[in-house]
């Protein structure tokens, strides 16, 4: 636990760099990928070719990569500190352990899961 | 405390009593959860991004069957609130987030007074930021 | 002028005789721009002598007569009553032990304040035949709102981290710190860091942003954090000296 709080301004700063590319990106990712696309209204925007160029293209990986991971460390953050607002003092390292250790698991996957396009 | 009397013994004090109206009592304060909120959804939404990168990786038939299933009516509904908690979450971390470009960052001064307007309403940049980035989705742009 | 009567339920806590705080209601005959003061003052001249609370200047300067009402964290010599409908409810501020009635025990506070160390710090202090430290409006614009906290403690009676990590330094010290670390007379930034940089400093604030909510002075202790919490990230990753740059 003295790690986790000695490492109190990295946890931030993923908080805020992820929160930045959240705000930025995330409305217009999720309203193309999980909405507009599936119900066909754009066009052959997002086709498995013209995906797949996309996705697997230097930018368009890095891209992903960033923004994923980057939001998942900013969410870990968020819901570790709200834990703590709602009173769980004893349950204080184990949210910090669960929340970092699942947005490191998540890096980690996307990483992977990019990686493999 | 005076250096002449002697300190009075001190009474009984009652607990502290948390902030009236926290978590859901006080609409301020209901914000605040729903913010917290927002956290769950966006991890929900990177999964769900996190998937679609997956089909695309196995290929044309698992890309069109993740479309396909992503259509279906539950799955558009819970994608409708994920969206919405995005929005919720990018107007107020931007609302709030602002207030740090306002002031002294190290070296870097406090930006002049223009800019400080500017950076009152992050809803024009986020907005043309995000059309710039469906029209690239849809193909309209590069 | 016209007189109204107003119901006022108030917390009391007398620890020789209450086991815990319990409401007690009082009506009395309030005038037209009577403040929740006047009537509390009212309360006590004519009604309950027992009523303990606390205030002094009843302008809005002084920070001592700060209370939720009906749980909101206000200075009660601000809270003009006839912007409240129905049952008025005077309660002492939230997050902190109570000494009796509406008063408070801001020993917490103070220690929180004097541990920011708010005061110009200097390596070595200039001889008075040297003259004075000039400093120009741009360098006192840089610092000066937050410099107006009149110590209240209403941010910290709002601030939900609070209510359960009692420890963290809280609104009106970083702010305060902040500053002290913008002074361009001050060189103590390194001296204020370690409080800054612990867990219960400027990033146990989870950015409700409540404080500047209820602040009566517009100090923004909510941004002064935020700005905080940055420059020392670039200060704890040797980005930045520990240092004023101002």
């Amino acid at each position: 636990m003295k790690l986790i709080h000695k490492l109190e301004p990295l946890w931030w700063i993923l908080f805020g760099a992820g929160g930045f590319v959240a705000g930025f990106f995330l409305p217009a990712l999720l309203l193309g990928v999980l909405i507009l696309a599936p119900l066909g209204l754009l066009g052959d925007g997002l086709s498995y070719d013209r995906a797949h160029a996309l996705a697997a293209s230097l930018p368009g990986k890095v891209f992903l990569s960033a923004v994923i991971s980057l939001v998942l460390w900013h969410c870990a953050h968020h819901l570790r500190h709200f834990a703590l607002d709602l009173g769980s003092h004893s349950l204080a390292p184990l949210a910090a352990y669960v929340s970092y250790g699942l947005a490191l698991a998540g890096t980690v996957a996307t990483l992977a899961i990019v990686g493999a396009l | 405390m005076s250096a002449h009397a002697p300190a009075a013994p001190k009474t009984r004090t009652a607990p502290p009593r948390p902030p009236s109206g926290f978590p859901l009592g006080f609409y301020r304060y209901r914000n605040y959860v729903l913010f917290a909120a927002t956290s769950v959804f966006m991890a929900l939404g990177c999964f769900a991004l996190l998937e679609a990168v997956y089909a695309l990786s196995r290929g044309e038939a698992a890309w069109n069957a993740w479309l396909a299933a992503m259509a279906k009516p539950h799955f558009l509904v819970l994608s409708t609130v994920i969206l919405l908690f995005t929005l919720y979450f990018a107007f107020r971390f931007g609302w709030v987030g602002r207030k740090i470009g306002a002031g002294r960052i190290g070296p870097v001064p406090r930006p002049p007074l223009p800019m400080l307007v500017l950076g009152v309403a992050p809803l024009g940049g986020f907005v043309t930021l995000w059309l710039i980035l469906l029209a690239v989705l849809a193909g309209v742009l590069r | 002028m016209e007189l109204r009567k107003v119901k006022f339920e108030v917390l009391r806590f007398r620890p020789e005789q209450d086991d815990e705080p319990v409401f007690q209601t009082y009506e009395i005959e309030c005038m037209e721009d009577w403040v929740v003061l006047d009537a509390l003052n009212a309360i006590k001249d004519d009604v309950d002598p027992t009523l303990s609370h606390r205030w002094s200047c009843r302008m809005g300067v002084c920070g001592s007569c700060g209370m939720l009402v009906n749980g909101r964290p206000v200075l009660t010599c601000a809270a003009f009553v006839r912007n409240y409908s129905g049952t008025i409810r005077v309660e002492p501020l939230s997050n902190f032990p109570i000494v009796r009635d509406l008063v408070v025990e801001l020993d917490s506070f103070v220690a929180k304040i004097k541990s920011v160390k708010p005061w110009i710090i200097r390596k070595i202090e200039k001889d008075v035949a040297e003259g004075e430290y000039r400093q120009s409006p741009e360098q006192l614009d840089e610092f000066k709102q937050f410099s107006m906290c009149i110590n209240c403690a209403l941010c910290y009676a709002a601030c939900p981290v609070l209510a359960n990590e009692p420890d963290f330094v809280g609104p009106a010290a970083i702010a305060l710190a902040h500053r002290y670390n913008l002074d361009s007379r001050d060189e103590g930034n390194a001296e204020r860091f370690e409080v800054l940089d612990s867990h219960d400093g400027v990033y146990a604030c989870s950015y409700a942003n409540e404080c500047s909510q209820v602040c009566p002075k517009h100090v923004d202790p909510g941004g002064a954090i935020q700005q905080a919490k940055l420059n020392d990230f670039l200060q704890w990753a040797h980005l930045l000296p520990k240092r004023s740059f101002t």
